[in-house]
Order: C-alpha cells, then sequence, then structure tokens
C-alpha cells in the first residue's frame, strides 16, 4: 500500500504538473501538442497546478511515511475525476447544441475537439481513487 | 382533524434541515420569529389520522439564552410547550450534542430523539447502541440516516406513540436538596406551578438566568423565593467558585457515563472526512483548492446550460416573429414584440446559468465543502479586518446579497456587523451574471469563462480592500477571533440540493414577473414615445427616430458623465434602469438595440458603442455599483439609514474610480 501511494503520487504529480505548464504556456501563446490540444485557458493551468501540488505533497509525506500521505492521493484523485465530470457533462452540452439544436456555432463539431487535458488526467486517476477508495473501512496502521 | 404542534431542535450540522424536509416535504411555509428577523420555518405532517404542525427551531449547542437563536429556542419550548420536541443527534459527536438533550429534559420538553448519522459514527469506528440509549436516557431514540431517508418511517411513528408521554426527570446528585428547596418555595405560587416546570426554573435560578430572574420578579413569591435562593448560593459558594460552571460539570458527568454505556469503539479509522480535510483545509493548499472549485462551479454553471439557454432563446425568437405577424395593430404588436418578449426573453435567456449556478453552490453547502471555505479563507478574511464569521455572508453574496446581508446577524460585534454589510454588495450576485455573459460573449469570445471569473475576483479584491480601509479608518480595533465548526462530508442528497436550488430561483423567475417585467414595459414605452407623441415601433430599428424618444432625452442627460468611458447613452439607460434590479441591464440593452436576445452579442460588438477595454470596464461598472434596490433596502433595515446611504454614494465613487482606471491603463496598454 505504502508504495502504491508513492508512485501514485509520483506520477500522478507530475503528469499534472506538465499539463498544467502547458496549458499556461498555451495561454500566453506557446501552444504545445502532447496528445491533447490545450485549451489555452489559464484557469485550467491553475487548477492543474493545484491538484498537481496536493498529489506531489502527498509524495512528500510518502517518503516520509507518513500514512496521511493516502489523504494527498484520495483528494486528489477527488478534484481529478470531479474534473473530468465537469468535461464530459461539456461535452454532452455541447453535443446538444451540435445534433439536437444545430446551432451554427458547433457545424462540424465532434466529441473529440472537446477531449482535454484534464478529461484524460481525470479518468486515469480512476485508478489512483480506486488504490484508496475503502482506506476508511480499514483501520489505521500507524 | 386536530393540530399537534411538534417542534424539531438540534445543534448545528446534525441534519436538522434535512429531518425537516423528509418529514414536511413540500408542505413548508417561511416567516421570521416575531420580534426578529431570524428565519422560521414550518411545515405539515400527517400521520396515522394525526395532522402535526413541525416547527424547525434554530440550530443550537444549548439552551442557556445567550444568543438570539438559544433565547427563540428556549422561549418556544417553554411558552407554545410542543407536544413533542423531536432533537436531532449527530452520532458521529454524541457527547457534545447530549448536553441540548439534558437541558431539553430539564425544561421538562417531551423528548424524541433522532440519532441521526449513524453511519458516518461507523465510519468514524464508534458503535452507538440506540435501545441502550433510550434506556439510559429515558426517552424514545431512533437511529437515522437522513440523507438516505433511513429511519424516517419509524420516527415519524415514534412521534405519534409519544404525544402524551411523561418526560423523565434527570438528577444532579451534588445539587439535588438545593434544587428541592427551591422548587418547595416556587410551588406556593399556582400561576408558576401551571406556567413552568418549577424544576427548571430552580436549575436555571441556581445559573442566575436573567430570564427566569424577571419571571420570578413578577412572582407573589418573589420575596420568598430570593430569599431561599440567598440561602442556597451562601451554602453553594463554599463548596464552588463559579455555580453555572459547576452545573455544566454535572451535566458532563452523566453524559459521560451514558456514553460510556451507549458507546463502543470498534477500532481506529481514518475517515473520509478527515482525509478530505488534511487537503482542503490545508494551510497552503486550503485556498488553491477553493478557488479551484470555484473555477469549476462557474465552469460547469456556463458551459453546460449554454444549450438550455439556446432552448429559452429560440422559444422566444419564434415567440415573438408569431406575435409580430399576427397582430395587426402596430403598437400593441410591438409592445408584446420589442417589450415584453424581447425585454423579458434577454433576462429569461439566463435562467439556465443562473439555476446551475445555484445547484452547484447547494450541491458545495450541502456536501460541507462551505465550512471549510469560510474555514481556510479566515485567515484571509482576517488580515484585512474582517472577522472571520464574515466569510459566510460573502459567500452567499454570490447568490444573492440581500439574504447575505441578513445573514451578518451572525456577528456579534457591532462593528464587525456593520462592516461586513457594507462590502457585501461587492460579491458578485447571480443577477450581474446575464450582464457579464452578454458582454463576455459579445468582447471576449473563447475566453468567457475567464474574464467573468476575473469580475469575482475583482469584487473579492474590492471587498477585501474596502474592508482594511474602512477598518482603519471607520470601524478603529481588532475583529474578534472566530470558532466554527465543521461537519462532516455528506453524499450528496439531491432532494434538499434541489429544493434548495428551487427556492433560489423561483426568487429569480418572481424578479422577472414583477420588477423586471414592469421595468421592460416602461422601458419600451419611454423608447417608442418622445416629447413629439407616439414614434411608432419602428423607433426600436431606427437609430434617427430613437434619439427622438424619452429614453434617449434620459440617455443623453446621463452622457456626459460616462463620455470618459467611451460608452454611448443607450449604456447610460441600461445603467440607470439597473439601479432596479441588475438583470434590467440587458432587457433594457436588448430594447434598445432592437434585437432579440440572440443577436444583442453581435448587435453590441459590431455597435462603436464598446471596445474590449470599454466593455470590460462596463462589466466592473456593473459589478461595482448599487446591486439593486432590494439591497440597498435591506441595508437601512439592517445597518441604518446612514449606512445605506454611505454604501450607495460610496459604491457609485468607487464604480465610477475603478471603470475610469479600467479605461485609462488599457488605453495606455492596447
Amino acid at each position: 500500500m505504502k508504495k502504491t501511494v508513492k508512485y501514485l503520487t509520483l506520477i500522478f504529480g507530475f503528469l499534472y504538473l506538465i499539463y498544467s505548464m502547458i496549458e499556461s504556456l498555451s495561454y500566453f501563446g506557446r501552444e504545445t501538442t502532447v496528445i491533447v490540444s490545450p485549451t489555452g485557458d489559464l484557469f485550467v493551468g491553475f487548477v492543474l497546478l493545484t491538484i498537481s501540488a496536493i498529489y506531489l505533497t502527498g509524495f512528500k509525506k510518502a517518503l516520509k511515511n507518513d500514512f496521511k500521505a493516502t489523504s494527498y492521493l484520495y483528494a486528489g484523485s477527488i478534484l481529478s475525476i470531479g474534473l473530468a465530470i465537469l468535461a464530459l457533462l461539456v461535452i454532452s452540452a455541447d453535443a446538444i447544441e451540435a445534433y439536437l439544436l444545430k446551432s451554427e456555432d458547433f457545424i462540424g463539431w465532434t466529441p473529440l475537439d472537446d477531449v482535454t487535458s484534464y478529461l484524460v488526467l481525470g479518468l486515469l486517476s480512476i485508478f489512483a481513487y480506486l488504490s484508496v477508495k475503502d482506506v476508511s473501512k480499514k483501520p489505521v496502521k500507524v | 382533524m386536530k393540530e399537534v404542534v411538534i417542534a424539531l431542535i438540534g445543534n448545528p450540522n446534525t441534519g436538522k434541515t434535512t429531518i425537516f424536509n423528509a418529514l414536511t416535504g413540500l408542505r413548508q411555509h417561511i416567516g421570521n420569529w416575531p420580534g426578529v428577523t431570524v428565519e422560521k420555518k414550518e411545515g405539515e405532517l400527517e400521520h396515522k389520522g394525526i395532522k402535526f404542525r413541525v416547527v424547525d427551531l434554530p440550530g443550537v449547542y444549548g439552551l442557556t439564552a445567550y444568543s438570539i437563536d438559544e433565547k427563540i429556542a428556549r422561549n418556544f419550548i417553554v411558552q407554545e410547550k410542543p407536544k413533542v420536541v423531536v432533537d436531532i443527534i449527530d452520532a458521529s459527536n454524541l457527547e457534545r450534542n447530549l448536553y441540548l438533550a439534558l437541558q431539553l429534559l430539564e425544561i421538562g420538553a417531551n423528548v424524541v430523539i433522532a440519532l441521526n448519522k449513524i453511519d458516518i459514527s461507523e465510519e468514524k469506528g464508534y458503535n452507538v447502541n440506540p435501545e441502550k440509549l433510550e434506556e439510559l436516557l429515558g426517552v424514545p431514540v431512533v437511529p437515522t440516516i437522513a440523507s438516505k431517508g433511513e429511519g424516517i418511517d419509524k420516527l415519524k411513528e415514534r412521534i405519534a406513540k409519544s404525544l402524551d408521554k411523561k418526560p423523565p426527570i434527570v438528577e444532579y446528585p451534588n445539587f439535588e436538596p438545593y434544587i428541592k428547596k427551591l422548587i418547595k418555595v416556587l410551588e406556593k405560587d399556582e400561576k408558576l406551578t401551571r406556567q413552568y416546570n418549577l424544576r427548571w426554573l430552580a436549575i436555571k435560578l441556581l445559573e442566575e438566568d436573567s430570564d427566569v430572574r424577571a419571571i420570578i420578579e413578577k412572582s407573589k413569591m418573589r420575596d420568598d423565593v430570593l430569599k431561599t435562593l440567598i440561602d442556597v448560593f451562601n451554602d453553594l459558594h463554599k463548596k464552588y467558585d463559579d455555580i453555572e460552571l459547576a452545573l455544566a460539570d454535572e451535566r458532563y458527568k452523566i453524559i459521560s457515563e451514558i456514553a460510556k454505556k451507549a458507546v463502543t469503539k470498534k477500532e481506529e479509522r481514518i475517515t473520509f472526512t478527515e482525509m478530505l480535510d488534511e487537503v482542503f483545509t490545508h494551510k497552503y493548499l486550503g485556498i488553491p483548492v477553493f478557488f479551484s472549485l470555484m473555477w469549476m462551479a462557474f465552469k460547469f454553471t456556463f458551459d453546460v446550460s449554454a444549450p438550455f439557454s439556446d432552448i429559452i432563446d429560440a422559444f422566444f425568437g419564434w415567440l415573438g416573429g408569431v406575435v409580430g405577424s399576427g397582430i395587426g395593430n402596430d403598437a400593441l404588436a410591438s409592445l408584446l414584440r420589442d417589450g415584453i418578449l424581447a425585454g423579458l426573453g434577454s433576462v429569461l435567456v439566463f435562467l439556465p446559468p443562473i439555476a446551475f449556478l445555484f445547484l452547484v453552490f447547494s450541491w458545495l453547502e450541502d456536501s460541507g465543502y462551505m465550512a471549510r471555505a469560510a474555514f481556510v479563507m479566515d485567515r484571509v478574511m482576517h488580515r484585512f479586518g474582517l472577522h472571520g464569521k464574515s466569510v459566510v455572508p460573502m459567500i452567499m453574496g454570490f447568490g444573492c446579497n440581500v439574504p447575505a446581508i441578513m445573514a451578518t446577524r451572525t456577528l456579534e460585534d457591532e462593528k464587525d456587523r456593520i462592516l461586513t454589510i457594507l462590502i457585501n454588495p461587492l460579491m458578485s450576485c447571480s443577477a450581474r451574471l446575464p450582464v457579464y455573459a452578454l458582454f463576455a460573449g459579445a468582447f471576449f469570445m473563447g475566453r468567457e469563462g475567464t474574464v467573468i471569473t476575473s469580475m469575482y475576483i475583482l469584487g473579492i479584491l474590492l471587498a477585501l480592500i474596502l474592508a482594511w480601509l474602512f477598518r482603519g479608518f471607520i470601524f478603529k480595533g481588532q475583529p474578534s477571533h472566530f470558532v466554527m465548526e465543521l461537519p462532516p462530508y455528506n453524499k450528496p442528497n439531491w432532494r434538499t440540493i434541489f429544493g434548495v436550488t428551487w427556492t433560489r430561483t423561483e426568487k429569480f423567475l418572481k424578479k422577472a414577473g414583477t420588477i423586471i417585467f414592469a421595468t421592460m414595459i416602461i422601458v419600451w414605452l419611454l423608447s417608442v414615445t418622445g416629447p413629439s407623441g407616439y414614434l411608432g415601433s419602428n423607433a426600436l430599428e431606427s437609430g434617427e427616430l430613437l434619439a427622438k424618444s424619452w429614453v434617449a432625452t434620459i440617455g443623453r442627460a446621463l452622457e456626459p458623465i460616462f463620455k470618459p468611458f467611451g460608452w454611448d447613452w443607450k449604456a447610460g439607460v441600461a445603467l440607470f434602469f439597473g439601479f432596479l434590479a441588475k438583470e434590467v441591464v440587458v432587457g433594457t440593452m436588448g430594447i434598445l438595440y432592437g434585437v432579440g436576445e440572440e443577436s444583442l452579442p453581435y448587435a453590441l460588438a459590431s455597435s462603436s458603442a464598446f471596445t474590449p477595454v470599454a466593455a470590460f470596464a462596463f462589466m466592473a461598472f456593473v459589478l461595482i455599483y448599487v446591486p439593486c434596490v432590494a439591497t440597498i433596502g435591506v441595508i437601512k433595515q439592517e445597518a441604518g439609514t446612514k449606512w445605506a446611504l454611505f454604501a450607495l454614494l460610496y459604491e457609485l465613487l468607487l464604480a465610477y474610480l475603478v471603470a475610469l482606471v479600467i479605461v485609462l491603463m488599457g488605453g495606455a496598454l492596447l
């Protein structure tokens, strides 16, 4: 368990850090595409940086064998999945615009247009969540 | 059918509202407690042929009558004598909650306990035995998980069965002789015997309760009671320095004994609440998490609600077309199409984002996060001279400033309260959202979320700066420290969330149907008429004709004021009518630009009235200048005329100043 927390916080911490930089740089005009195109929204960069900081703080605690590291993996994954759900809701709303209302602004829109870094990372974070979702059902081992 | 009055009471955050909603469904009405502006909720419940009137008492920790909430709760139980008092106890925090239960038994209330949140206590590794608790307290105990609706039917059953039950007596061994001595004198007054529980009066006399002392002052046994009380005090002061504290100790001793017998601890566990709080209330991560969640809330509000707005938009467009072509009379057709439908449609199109904003805020409140938001922001608030409790009204201000200003009553210190009231209008309420959405869509396409969020941040920053200035120059001194309880996180209770969302959205709809509707008709009338009489419906399409209208006369009178910002007279008119309600700004523009809600952003963007900088300055002006007449009214009610006028004046000056700075800086930079 301790190793899992250590690795997952490190991996997700860095993934979110990289994408927060990509998003922030794209806001200032330096667009880099790694798997998905950045949204160009500075706030997305800020949110991804916050989640990265949560995971990396968890990693720091995991290195010290602090059992609280689990809390960071748990809270980080909850926020990540929340963000992915938000992205899915936005895709659904845009799908209504494109396919049902046939809005002019959505001509030629496909669901792939709305695939964002935080959707992909959030879906990947399900693995992080699954590893800690039952922690509260077990007694604490300090 | 005879009506039976029952009351609901409990500590804050025990799930009292959820149980109230579960018991009464939608049969509720909200008013104020007599003489005070504290909200009073009542509902109806029918069970086995009995009709109950359920009164929701304010959330309190005790019945010492130190605060207005405690006074209301206590007076209701003592004077109205409800047949049953349902005490909602948080099983995950049993000992603290039992203090109120003991005080209710002291009053002589017929108590039924709803042992709520048993799932959370189990999650914490505690097992509370309801049967044992019932046996020890001598009152019915019903385990419930209100968030899932579990145990509610059983609770109704026990309430109905307990109607004529006699409450048990709680004995305090170290004080019994003194209590009995006082009762002996008190019972000689038949009026007191009839109206009050004498045992409670005796205990309260020992605690030197001023309200009970006032009751005794009017008793025919006054002199005897006071003489006995002096004797009792002489005796007790030999044993205790503080009798009230000693009585509290007695209560806690009993509570501790009860808890020892009724609670078994299985093992030490880390709960989800503890895990989330480790991060969400973290010294450094707490604030970024708060801002991240706020961004997510706004992203959800605008992006997900968009298709619903488009549906309303299409409906009003279609209706306008039908009305326009179906009615022969030009004035009537124009009133319906250009006045009512165009004006109302351009406001109602914002119903989805407003409802979605309320939905997400209700969810954050219900989940327990809002209390954390107040906690993490407290450190920031304190630095700017605000009290920690100011955070809650400030967050509420994002919804509507009127209830937010009323919520400042929780601040005991008058200076803290008025300071919080004065800065509250700077928290961007939902009525300002349509203006931001319109201008962001017209001038900042693709960056709407960021631009709108920047308005909210600007409001927060201005509120903090002004709080700091007001604290330094007007309300000198330090704000008092703030203690608050963080309730455990809850799984969403959609019934409660949707209920709250609907109540808040309904207010917007009512406003749209009254004040906004009336204003739209006035704006239309002033647009199609002028000093020369009726100009015809063409006035809304022809700039030349519109220039001869009354509305243009008002606009031109205001134009010099707004000239430094580069706004035209139409913007001035929209702001003028926006005094009534901020939503009116968009509706007025819809009429003045003679286009439907769908085309308004394009009409604005293509007009020469606004550059992106001027549009941003206009949004900032709308954010800062007086939110609405209702807000000024509530400031007058809560703080007095002087402060209402002060708020009006400073907001107008500040709005002007900030808009000017934006235009000048924007002009210099771009």
